[in-house]
């Protein structure tokens, strides 16, 4: 990619590219001028008057992105389609059908259900009935203090150790949380969030690796270190500025993508953005946005764009819009090939493929009647299944209320389980390829994320986007008008401001285990104790040093858990040399 | 006729990264015409605090990730043990299971939010939670 390009904005680049395609066209325009008269006639003489009227109605659906659709799709909508082109066979470019020529018939998707809880031997007992019960990966959510890097006997950690996810502070921890699981043969998505928590986290778990004789090249797994998370979506006391956290994210990128192959070294986000209060389109131009910047990023640290580019991920929430979930997805995926070819020129198709995990949306579910909760989630799957994902979580119907129970989880995997071995649908590779709505829809994605990534390089990219509080407070108004339409009705929720029943109260929810917090403090306080403390501090002035000096982090921070360093000892080495950053705020 | 102000302290007690809530909650409160003053994450040392400092009427707690028996229980008997609880009420909201609803209000918050509570039961919880301890603002 020249520099001259970058004053190009992406939609420009493609577009020209775009006009040097051979046609191949699927309809013929004597067949559309015929199909034009029949569908002008039927709606003169069919149609009723007040469907001509109302010809585009506006779904409005949690997170929706009030995009119009039209009372009935025809060849008319799509003639100008392009089997080639557009869509491609599946495995072949643009990708659009798919990333593999046999999708599902070749891998199903893997059925990843997120855990965590208290302690790590509770969090581990959960993880291993489910791969009992037939979940195919691990997917890990850390508790409050663990995420915003706070040791659990930090003051800032009292009474939420264990809540919301699994308690770690140390090595020793993550040996009680993979007790009994073999590393070398299963796959980990460590939700570590962000950027600096990944750097502080990750270690542990690669730190485990070594003492366990598994070599990190065989090892496979995701993490999410993600700025988005960091700087835009979290809430926290303390933020360390965006350039500082990019660079802590591509330095993770870096030593990943080098010392550990197989592994995902982000899940560009995605889902937390847009449970935080967005559209999907926002949430994918965001994604993709943000993706360009670590290519940049990457390429002016002299890195080939193929070999980042294979290994980048993304992570999305799928919503209750149906047809637009699975129709943003196809766009997604024959648009982020469209940027790596067109902008970034790479060579490997691997790393044109937008592979993704998904979750299903959390803040669609509601307190009332849960177990209708269940039907959503299955909605939400099936769309993502038809999209074409390659890993899910489906959330529980208990979401409103805790994290899951034991019961509620095994449904969601369920869920997974029944979609793919009773519906038949995985059978069939893009079964709603071809659909006059579908190809509409997912042109019609398409055009509005690739508007919406030109606002943001108006913005000067995504790092500005998000340091000068732009993505903030868009996001912030989105969330506040969106709540208001709920709360006038505008937003259909059934059983929550639709047919309200006031049924659920009774809902015996999950515990917490009981003294989780006095036991994870006592193992650190124990921990601090036996450690060689002069080796701790050595490491924690080896890293801090690193950070100020443009070294990799992550490199200084593995030595930092090979010293048996806690997570929030090396967080506070990020927050001394890099500073405070005072977030623009939205109201 | 007085401008009935009320001065509101909005925050989540502890690491919460969630903050919908606390950001809709307190939008709405100002715009109903209290004084808030947001917080977002932090202590109960830190919170009380401020709210001292300020002079709050009402402390608004945001709990989205399962914590707020243990980290209510901390505020509230805080608050007893220095006399704070005669002058500021306490309102907690957020993701909040059906049977803790009344442990909750019997260890001293005057209403709790859960999710799904509409905006004019949020203002009248935190409008209630000011009149209940006293003189409002001018």
């Amino acid at each position: 990619m020249a520099n001259k390009e970058m004053q190009k904005s992406t939609a420009e680049i493609i577009s020209e590219n775009m006009k040097e395609m051979g046609k191949t066209p699927v309809y013929n325009d004597q067949q559309i001028k015929k199909v034009k008269e029949g569908f002008e006639n039927w709606k003169k003489n069919t149609v009723r008057p007040e469907d001509l009227k109302n010809w585009e109605a506006v779904p409005l659906t949690v997170l929706g992105s009030e995009t119009p659709r039209e009372m009935v799709y025809t060849p008319l909508n799509v003639k100008d389609t392009d089997y080639n082109e557009q869509l491609g066979n599946p495995g072949e470019a643009p990708f659009t059908r798919g990333i593999h020529s046999n999708m599902y018939r070749g891998r199903t998707f893997t059925q990843r259900q997120l855990v965590g809880f208290g302690g790590p031997e509770d969090t581990n007992a959960r993880i291993r009935y489910l791969l009992d019960h037939g979940a195919t990966g691990i997917n890990l959510l850390f508790d409050m203090p663990t995420i915003q890097m706070y040791d659990c006997d930090d003051p800032m950690a009292l009474g939420s150790v264990g809540s919301c996810g699994v308690s770690v502070n140390h090595v020793a921890d993550w040996e009680k949380l993979y007790d009994k699981i073999d590393i070398a043969k299963e796959t980990s998505s460590i939700v570590t969030h962000y950027p600096s928590n990944c750097a502080c986290l990750f270690p542990d778990y690669l730190v485990m690796a070594e003492r366990r004789g598994v070599p990190w090249t065989e090892l496979k797994g995701s993490v999410q270190n993600d700025m988005t998370l960091e700087e835009l979506v979290r809430n926290a006391s303390e933020y360390i500025p965006p350039k500082d956290c990019f660079r802590v994210e591509c330095d993770n990128i870096e030593f990943i993508r080098k010392n550990v192959p197989k592994w995902n070294f982000i899940t560009l986000n995605g889902y937390n953005f847009r449970e935080f209060g967005t559209s999907g389109v926002t949430e994918m131009a965001v994604a993709a946005a943000h993706g360009m910047a670590i290519l940049d990023e990457m390429i002016r640290r002299g890195n080939d764009v193929d070999w980042v580019a294979e290994r980048l991920a993304f992570f999305w929430s799928i919503g209750m819009d149906f047809f637009e979930e699975a129709a943003r997805l196809r766009a997604m995926r024959r648009l982020w090939y469209r940027i790596l070819k067109y902008k970034y020129n790479a060579k490997n198709p691997r790393s044109t493929w937008m592979r993704c995990h998904v979750q299903t949306s959390g803040i669609s579910l509601v307190r009332e009647e849960p177990y209708n909760n269940a039907i959503r989630s299955a909605y939400e799957a099936l769309a993502a299944v038809l999209g074409g994902v390659q890993s899910m979580h489906v959330d529980s119907y208990d979401e409103a209320i805790s994290v899951p129970s034991e019961e509620a989880s095994l449904l969601s995997l369920r869920t997974q389980q029944i979609i793919e071995h009773e519906t038949g649908i995985t059978s069939v590779v893009d079964p709603l390829g071809g659909s006059y709505y579908i190809e509409s829809l997912t042109n019609e994605m398409e055009k509005l994320i690739l508007e919406e990534i030109t606002e943001i390089e108006k913005q000067g990219g995504y790092v500005e986007a998000i340091a000068n509080g732009y993505l903030a407070r868009k996001t912030f108004n989105y969330m506040y008008k969106e709540q208001m339409r709920i709360e006038k009705g505008e937003i259909k929720i059934v059983g929550h401001n639709y047919q309200k029943s006031g049924e659920g109260e009774e809902f015996e929810s999950f515990r917490y285990p009981e003294e989780c917090e006095e036991r994870q403090l006592q193992r650190l306080a124990e921990h601090r104790q036996n450690r060689d403390n002069a080796a701790v501090e050595k490491a924690l002035n080896e890293l801090r040093i690193a950070c100020k000096e443009g070294k990799n982090v992550m490199e200084y921070t593995v030595n930092c858990s090979r010293a048996g360093c806690t997570v929030g000892e090396k967080w506070k080495v990020f927050k001394e040399v890099f500073g405070l950053w005072k977030r623009p705020s939205v109201f | 006729m007085a401008n009935k102000k009320i001065k509101v302290l909005m925050c989540c007690l502890g690491p919460e990264t969630h903050n919908r809530g606390i950001m809709v909650v307190s939008s709405v409160l100002k715009e109903e015409g209290m004084e808030v003053v947001y917080m977002g994450n932090t202590t109960v040392e830190n919170a009380l605090k401020a709210a001292t400092e300020e002079d709050v009427k009402v402390i608004g707690v945001s709990s989205l990730s399962g914590a707020h028996l243990r980290t209510g229980k901390h505020l509230l008997d805080t608050m007893r043990e220095r006399k704070l609880d005669k002058g500021i009420a306490c309102v907690i909201g957020g993701v909040i299971p059906p049977s803790d609803v009344q442990p909750l209000k019997d260890m001293g918050f005057h209403s709790v939010c859960v999710s799904g509570t509409k905006r004019d039961e949020v203002v009248a919880a935190m409008t209630a939670a000011a009149d209940s301890v006293g003189a409002y603002h001018f």
